[in-house]
């Protein structure tokens, strides 16, 4: 005879986790001792098998799990299970509500589990797009399992009554049997009080939202006090019944709330980075790109753009044909308007590119006479080729110049101008 | 005749018989009705006989700790085990005695 083997095999956990689906309607303390003697039992009829057993040679040798559960109930004098004989349109409703109720909760972990791997990793950049139907999940098995409980005596025993618990049941108890398992399961229950200040904080957070900040931190408050004291009290098995489903209704409720808050300032902060982004965009484009002509030109006092300049001399004269740069060398281009057209409309000005250069000014600039013709170009100068007033008010800079000579202008002519001279910069 | 309709009333008794002088682990029990020659008895049966006698206070449990794979519950008669064993086979002899002087005479007669 082979010694037992310890490590569980799939066939064997299956088998148990099937049994336990049928004990489902037990005290969950004495279908737990069931099941632990049907492991043991389970265990060594695989050992038998040096372990290599199939689910079909457990069936061959022990019957189906139904049968087995069925075989075991009746020679240990237990509760038959709820009353099969008479499958009423009630009974069949609430089998499908367990159904629905399991389809609900692993859809919730799915959608749940997509949305924070999506999150943490930022896949989609759209958790919502799986959070949003886990929420919905979470929120149709709640109610799935609340209208079972109503009016049970044990409501939460309708968990265990759900397909599949016996298998979570099984995940657990490998759980327990890993090293680590034990602790790790000690350490979730040590949040618990975690919890309590978690859901008093969503109640709080809500408060603050529809109210003010100081609101919320009172009602907080307040529900800290709640929650603390219901928790306590659930821990000491002091609600129970109706009461017990209303208060796991009510976190149930609160999760759903926490995790649609969570959604919203997830967004929120999405939106606003997307806003500070495009701020940055638009000041990085207000900037005029290194090496490159100016091309949004700019806005004169009077709100229209600047198309032409006109320097003026110390003595009032203008000078003609300037080259213009900025301070890093780049060329100064205001933007040109589009060439003169016959049948523009009278009085249009068109301004036109210096034949130096883009950058040279003043530029000359066509007027439409009143038969919509162009013309010839003109230098069409604000003030003329002189200013009209001399600027007495304002001496040379280095006041080398003390008689200033403003009064007399020297240089009446437009045409007396420099040509074209040479470009500045080294 | 089917033998596992007659097991269901003496189950009891057997599995209280086969722990009397020692100890066993379920599976154990199992084995043991079966070497006695009871091959029908199923061993969901068993189990589930084991913790009726227990749930009435005629076995005790204690756990032996196995190097080599699960750990094992034993099961002990105690003085109430022992007490329904007496009473047990008492009635078992009687009846056992009536239904083969019935089935004999039948048999002689035939």
């Amino acid at each position: 005879m082979s010694d037992p083997q310890s490590t569980a095999h799939p066939a064997v956990v299956a088998y148990v986790a099937a049994v336990r689906d049928e004990l489902g309607d037990l005290p969950p303390e004495e279908a737990a001792e069931i099941v632990e003697d049907v492991r043991e039992h389970l265990d060594q009829v695989a050992a038998e098998y040096d372990g290599a057993v199939t689910h079909a040679e457990l069936v061959d040798r022990l019957g189906a799990p139904a049968e087995y559960a069925a075989e075991l109930r009746s020679s240990a004098g237990l509760a038959e299970p709820e009353p099969v004989a008479q499958p009423s349109r009630a009974a069949f409703g609430r089998r499908l509500l367990r159904v629905m109720a399991s389809a609900f909760i692993v859809a919730t972990i799915g959608f749940g589990a997509i949305a924070v791997v999506d999150t943490v990793f930022s896949l989609s950049g759209a958790p919502a797009m799986f959070a949003g139907p886990a929420v919905v999940a979470f929120v149709a098995a709640t109610a799935c399992v609340l209208f079972l409980g109503l009016g049970q005596v044990r409501p939460l025993d309708e968990l265990r009554r759900l397909p599949g618990a016996g298998r979570v049941d099984e995940a657990l108890r490998q759980l327990r049997a890993m090293p680590w398992g034990q602790p790790a399961i000690e350490f979730l229950g040590s949040l618990q009080t975690a919890w309590w200040v978690a859901r008093a904080a969503v109640v709080g957070a809500a408060a603050a939202y529809l109210g003010s900040l100081p609101l919320g931190a009172a009602v907080f408050l307040l529900a800290l006090a709640v929650s603390i004291r219901f928790g306590r009290l659930t821990q000491s098995s002091g609600v129970g019944g109706q009461r017990q489903l209303a208060v796991y209704g009510a976190n149930a409720a609160l999760v759903v709330g926490g995790a649609v808050v969570a959604l919203a300032i997830f967004d929120y902060v999405q939106q606003r980075d997307a806003y500070l982004d495009a701020v940055a965009d638009d000041a990085y484009t207000d900037e005029y790109p290194y090496g490159e002509p100016y091309q949004d030109g700019f806005g004169g006092p009077d709100g229209l753009p600047v198309d032409n300049i006109f320097a003026y001399d110390a003595d009032g004269a203008l000078l003609e044909n300037v080259r213009l740069y900025d301070q890093s060398g780049n060329p100064i281009v205001l933007p040109e308007s589009e060439p003169c057209y016959e049948g523009a409309l009278p009085e249009e000005t068109f301004v036109v590119t210096n034949p130096w250069g883009t950058n040279v000014y003043p530029r000359l600039t066509y007027q439409v006479d009143e038969r919509g013709e162009c013309g010839e170009a003109t230098l069409d100068a604000p003030f003329g080729s002189h200013l009209p007033t001399p600027p007495a008010a304002d001496p040379a800079p280095d006041g080398a110049g003390e008689g200033s000579a403003l009064d007399a202008p020297r240089s009446p002519g437009a045409g007396t101008a420099t040509p074209p001279p040479p470009a500045k910069g080294s | 005749m089917d033998t596992s309709q007659l097991l269901k009333g003496v189950l009891d008794l057997a599995v209280l018989s086969v722990l009397r002088d020692e100890d066993g682990y379920g599976y154990d029990v199992v084995r043991r009705l079966r070497v006695a020659g009871l091959d029908e008895v199923g061993d969901a049966s068993v189990y589930g006989t084991l913790r009726r006698l227990y749930r009435a206070g005629a076995l005790t449990t204690y756990v032996v700790p196995s190097e080599t794979g699960p750990h094992r519950k034993y099961y002990s008669v105690n003085g109430t085990g022992r007490d329904m064993l007496r009473r047990s086979s008492k009635t078992w002899r009687e009846f056992a005695g009536v239904m083969s002087g019935l089935v004999d005479e039948e048999t002689e007669a035939a």
